[in-house]
């Protein structure tokens, strides 16, 4: 495909994301939006063309998470600017600049994938948790904000239960592709255990609102949160950073 | 029993153990990063057999801790 191994779609990409966080900071919500879809555009083309690195074409590179997760927060905004188009979106637009610049620098080739990573389940399970990371970090942001009083207080939290859905969506079909490759639905290894307390952290930061002692301390709860998911998938990030890789 | 069972069920235990499980649970993940084949051996024996053997091992490697 005529993006494959052509970075400058991706970097081009990045260049309108930026247009349209400053465009969002103008309040030029309508110029704004229309640079940022042209930057999905651009992304989106960049992401199908890393699907033929192999020359054959595997889904596997297209969801790795450093580059299809600012895709799952640009396309979380840009359907925001339609469905609301007087909300702000110049912190969302920074979210998506900031993961993106990240994919710029990160190594492009892609990761060899094993028989076991090629099936439905295994993309299911990747597309599912990025757009579950990027609900998480939209829900932080936000909550960042209902904390220094400039959005409404608990604005944050339905964009914390999205990510909690898509998150689960993500742990079962992940345990079946982890039953259909290695025969179990749980592994005792890193990677597993690290999923697990992000479930559990973000169920325990469901219950806090029902806590009327405690649910001033909710948007906090969904600011660490968003900091242990960076932490853990951005640690495994940097890792795969080290594997040999293939094109790009 | 009903006051038992009141405390129990009260919601701010629910937020406890899940709290208490995600922080077992990074605190586990941080280690399984840096010890593979400990944590790898999990997923072929049941806990209460690898548990005991982790004790044992750890003794013997390290008489200072009372291994035999």
């Amino acid at each position: 495909m005529f993006t494959t191994g052509v970075h400058g779609w991706l970097y081009a990409a990045v260049g309108c994301y930026g247009i349209a966080w400053g465009l969002f900071g103008c309040h030029r919500h309508g110029w704004g939006r229309i640079a940022l879809a042209v930057g999905f555009l651009l992304q989106s083309l960049y992401l199908i063309g890393r699907g033929w690195l192999g020359d054959v074409f595997l889904p596997n590179p297209i969801m790795e998470g450093p580059f299809v997760l600012p895709w799952c927060l640009a396309l979380i905004v840009l359907v925001r600017s339609m469905l609301r188009p007087d909300s702000r979106l110049g912190g969302l637009t920074a979210l998506v600049v900031v993961f993106s610049l990240f994919s710029m620098f990160n190594t492009k080739g892609m990761i060899p994938p094993t028989p076991k990573k090629l099936t439905v389940w295994a993309m299911l399970f990747f597309l599912s948790e990025s757009m579950a990371h990027a609900l998480f970090y939209i829900s932080a942001w936000v909550a960042l904000l209902c904390l220094m009083g400039r959005e409404p207080e608990n604005r944050y939290f339905s964009w914390l239960a999205w990510g909690f859905v898509a998150y689960t969506v993500a742990q079962v079909t992940g345990a079946i592709w982890c039953f259909v490759g290695w025969g179990n639905t749980f592994s005792w290894g890193a990677r597993h255990l690290g999923s697990a307390a992000i479930w559990t952290f973000f169920a325990a930061s469901l219950h806090l609102p029902l806590i009327a002692r405690w649910r001033s301390k909710s948007a906090l709860m969904a600011i660490v949160g968003g900091l242990l998911v960076f932490y853990i998938s951005y640690s495994g990030y940097l890792h795969e950073m080290q594997f040999s890789r293939v094109g790009g | 029993m009903k006051s038992i069972w009141t405390a129990i069920g009260d919601i701010r235990v629910a937020f406890v153990l899940l709290i208490a499980a995600s922080a077992t649970l990074f605190t586990g993940a941080l280690y399984a990063g840096s010890n593979f084949s400990l944590f790898h051996e999990l997923n072929r024996h049941r806990i209460q057999d690898w548990l005991p053997g982790q004790i044992y091992h750890r003794g013997v490697a390290d008489p200072a801790v009372g291994g035999r």
